[in-house]
């Protein structure tokens, strides 16, 4: 595919988490937003005018018809992202979505045969991968620092506070028609299954166990699998009405641990700071390594995930997070979701693409 | 807010917050949350309670099924839980 000199953007979407998406557009030297979008008139004002963008449009054909526009960060609704994805390929432009994919895994199918079809590249961001601190656990892991991995260990903790998020948005993530899953595990957790696949490859299978409050919440839950290459995986999830955050963004934490033959390695942090420790601690030999000269804000992981998609733009090279990738992991969601409803192992080669009837 | 009195507060209510969005239309219920958005911001002169509120008014006023989720919710909500979190709220600096 064509190599680009100039990356010219444009945002669809314009809500809190727009605030993030937007970093690594911004103090790119090979990026120029042009346009912003979003229903909201006022919005899409306000943004063009704190982004420094030229122009706004409230209207997404108007958007993706623009000549001046090479390539579209897509920042919707799940049950929008369908739609919005064919009509920016067939525009010819280069797609970054928004993660998770999509409702159904026919939809995602169809976004990746319409980007190929235009001649378009396609990823479906998710920004964990980018986390500093996560990139060199994977770079110390390659490296054989801890031996041969054993297992995965994520640990996530919700809790009081965080940035505002209006109830509209917080309504439409916990609607299971309009989101697509559950706001935890499949939502938010579309993060963990990333990492979980980044750190040690493909799935073999899944066991889980999801509890809900509110009757849609999927809290407190416990995901277990297994990798193909032997190594088990386990996810908790939980959160504390009154553990209040130490945060920026979200009031939620993540703890990833790795162990080895040899050694393990900690990743202390991720959304917040939920503790005053190094982000990154090697254990190996008797002796612990704490490595803290490396940046971990969260932010700095959505800034890095646009950087990385504006590099490859002009690298003519698949982005990584492709909609194959996507793909896999909505199947991995997939699996999680029979095994919660028919409380038992689900091999990942059982999610077929085909949509399938709805489930209890 | 003192522990004590958010609990107070928060005990009292979430019985009546549960009676009033699981017995009332949407359409009155948007009427008095936006009733209710005047007086919480002449207390509090929060802007976020203002924001809040004006959501949720607007919320009940398409009505549907952002609606039909709520009081699912708090349907099944439980009361310690519920309690738990407007106490949170409440004491929230």
């Amino acid at each position: 595919m064509k190599k680009l000199d100039q990356v010219r953007i444009g945002i669809i979407g314009c809500g809190r988490i727009a605030d993030l998406n937007i970093l690594g557009y911004l103090d790119h030297p090979k990026c120029e937003l042009v346009a912003v979008c979003d229903l909201n008139q006022e919005l899409a004002k306000s943004r063009m005018k704190e982004w420094g963008a030229k122009k706004y449009y409230t209207d997404l054909e108007k958007l993706v018809s623009d000549p001046e526009i090479n390539a579209v960060e897509i920042l919707l609704p799940h049950s929008l992202h369908l739609p919005a994805v064919v009509s920016a390929a067939r525009a010819g432009k280069h797609i970054s979505l928004q993660k998770p994919m999509c409702i159904e895994l026919s939809e995602g199918r169809a976004m990746v045969e319409e980007a190929k079809q235009a001649g378009v590249w396609f990823r479906v961001t998710e920004n964990f991968m980018f986390y500093p601190p996560y990139r060199m656990m994977k770079q110390m892991l390659d490296a054989g620092e801890i031996g041969d991995p054993l297992s995965l260990d994520i640990k996530l903790g919700g809790g009081a506070g965080g940035w505002w998020v209006p109830l509209k948005t917080w309504l439409w993530h916990i609607s299971p028609e309009k989101c697509g899953g559950t706001p935890a595990v499949y939502d938010d957790g579309y993060h963990k299954l990333s990492i979980a696949k980044f750190m040690l490859g493909n799935i073999e299978s899944v066991k889980c166990w999801l509890d809900f409050t509110f009757g849609v919440v999927d809290i407190p839950s416990l995901v277990t699998w297994k990798h193909k290459s032997g190594q088990v995986g386990v996810w908790e999830v939980e959160t504390g009405v009154n553990l209040m955050m130490n945060h920026k963004y979200y009031g939620a934490d993540e703890w990833v641990e790795i162990t080895g033959t040899k050694g393990v390695l900690t990743a202390t942090r991720c959304t917040s700071r939920l503790m005053e420790i190094p982000p990154l601690i090697l254990y190996k030999d008797g002796r612990h390594l704490a490595i803290d000269d490396i940046r971990d804000d969260w932010g700095d992981s959505f800034h890095d995930a646009g950087w990385h998609f504006i590099d490859s733009l002009i690298a003519g090279t698949q982005p990584d997070l492709s909609g194959e990738d996507g793909l896999y992991l909505m199947k991995f969601w997939k699996a999680i979701w029979r095994s919660t409803c028919e409380n038992r192992e689900v091999r990942l080669e059982e999610i077929k693409e085909e949509k399938e009837p709805a489930n209890a | 807010m003192p522990e004590f009195l958010a609990n107070l507060l928060a005990r009292i209510a979430f019985p009546l917050i549960r009676y009033w969005i699981l017995r009332r239309s949407d359409r009155r219920l948007a009427k008095s949350i936006r009733v209710m958005r005047r007086i919480a911001f002449a207390f509090t002169g929060d802007q976020m309670v203002l924001t809040a509120l004006a959501d949720a008014a607007e919320i009940f006023e398409q009505g549907g099924w952002g609606t039909e989720l709520l009081r699912k919710m708090v349907r099944e909500t439980t009361p310690e839980y519920a309690i738990t979190i407007l106490r949170s709220i409440l004491r929230k600096d």
